[in-house]
């Protein structure tokens, strides 16, 4: 007993980083966005609130962006127009968009997070889809009482399902370098992508509308499937977010009827 | 009392990194790290379990903040862990009661020793980041990148509260 106790007394300070790493890479490795993550929660709610307050400050230094895109939202609401416009989501009977002021989100990142002022207490649940009047940004994650964390396309796991009018289904993924472009793979070789075609998400019901999220610039083959890979330039702008919506079917209990196992 | 004033510097380096620094579209290559300078300005005195206790509660706050999971705690246990052998290795003998920390030192000592800390953190943190060494050239890029800007901030900031700047 008393070796154990020496040896505690000598080695303290190895054992105490020792605990702490294993605490840290616990912590880390819980942080997976699409999955529960308790011990990641703690606190999520103190965290928001505070980044609240900044966000006061921050927005006071971005409300010349903040009043174009909400004078550009506004025309297109006035031209009453139903093309494949950016906001062609609101057309959708099926949802409800609730709004959400953006708190704090980065874009610098290999894995990206937003956090919007909005939660629980407004009817949102993770799962939900988030767009902005430009696009397709991500699906919510993580909810508190007051806010929430939304998973965007910019992170390692943010990838999505996603079409082009007629030329079917692919996946879109970010590969972490510039936050106004995405690559869409595995589009099946007889669609060859066009620069200019429109990309819409493609996701559960549940989970949102299909929404327009990118435009594509190029395509190239693969040798070897013959499936096409473009580049994809983002409608959304990362780089300059204020507000959301967070899609909510109206009918999920329908829906979640229909999606109960059978005994 | 020195805690207290610590404590002080603490919570204006996390306000100045949060309030000002968190979304500068300097790059999108990464962020800029300021708030490493309160483990500059930590006297050589502090113990090894001090160090220890103080870069984890930084970190927790940084990755609470930044919703990183335990990045930064990994990567300030990480700078903690190296920075006396760093110390030793490059600056040498000082003073048992000495008081002060690297942020006191001149200029160049004080950039080559934070040079070799902040890379270290920004391996580490970045490399935590990207779930380990996925898209190595990307990742290369965003050390040095992220790692360049800190230390023109930990420059500037030298020569704001530096009292040996002009040695």
């Amino acid at each position: 007993m008393r070796q154990l106790i020496l040896f505690f007394a000598k080695y303290r300070s190895t054992l105490l980083l020792l605990v702490f790493v294993l605490i840290a890479l616990l912590r880390h490795s819980l942080k997976n966005p699409l999955a529960e993550h308790r011990l990641n929660n703690v606190g999520f709610g103190a965290v928001a609130t505070v980044h609240n307050g900044l966000s006061g400050w921050k927005q006071y230094w971005r409300l010349e962006a903040i009043n174009e895109e909400l004078a550009r939202e506004n025309a297109r609401l006035r031209s009453g127009g139903t093309r494949a416009s950016a906001n062609h989501f609101s057309n959708s009977t099926d949802y409800d968009f609730i709004p959400a002021r953006i708190v704090d989100y980065s874009y610098t990142k290999r894995n990206n997070y937003i956090i919007v002022h909005a939660g629980r207490r407004d009817g949102i649940h993770p799962g939900m889809g988030a767009m902005s009047a430009n696009g397709w940004i991500g699906s919510v994650v993580e909810v508190s009482d007051a806010y929430s964390h939304i998973t965007p396309v910019l992170h390692s796991k943010g990838n999505i399902g996603a079409r082009i009018s007629g030329k079917g289904l692919g996946e879109l993924h970010w590969d972490g370098t510039d936050p106004s472009w995405a690559t869409l793979i595995d589009i099946q070789r007889e669609n060859r992508p066009m620069p200019g075609d429109s990309v819409y998400s493609f996701t559960r019901t549940s989970v949102g509308p299909s929404t327009l999220t990118g435009i594509v610039i190029s395509a190239v083959q693969n040798n070897e499937d013959l499936t096409w890979t473009a580049k994809v330039a983002l409608s959304a702008d990362y780089k300059n977010m204020n507000w959301l919506y967070i899609s909510k079917l109206k009918d999920a209990g329908s829906l979640d009827s229909l999606q109960v196992p059978a005994l | 009392m020195t805690i207290v004033k610590n404590i002080l510097w603490l919570v204006a380096v996390l306000l100045v990194q949060w309030g000002f620094l968190q979304d500068l579209p300097l790059t999108v290559y990464g962020n800029p790290y300021l708030y490493l300078w309160f483990f500059l300005w930590l006297p050589f005195g502090v113990t090894r379990m001090g160090l220890y206790a103080i870069a984890f509660t930084v970190g927790s706050i940084m990755d609470a903040f930044e919703q990183s999971g335990g990045a930064h705690t990994l990567a300030c246990l990480a700078l903690v862990t190296a920075k006396p052998w760093v110390e030793n290795a490059l600056i040498g003998y000082r003073k048992s009661d000495n008081n002060e920390g690297v942020s006191h030192l001149a200029l160049v000592p004080y950039l080559t020793t934070s040079s070799v800390l902040v890379l270290l953190h920004h391996t580490v943190l970045f490399t935590a980041e990207n779930y380990g060494f996925d898209n190595p050239v990307l990742l290369v890029v965003r050390i040095v990148i992220s790692s360049l800007i800190t230390l023109v901030l930990l420059a500037i900031t030298h020569a704001l509260f530096s009292k040996k700047y002009a040695a």
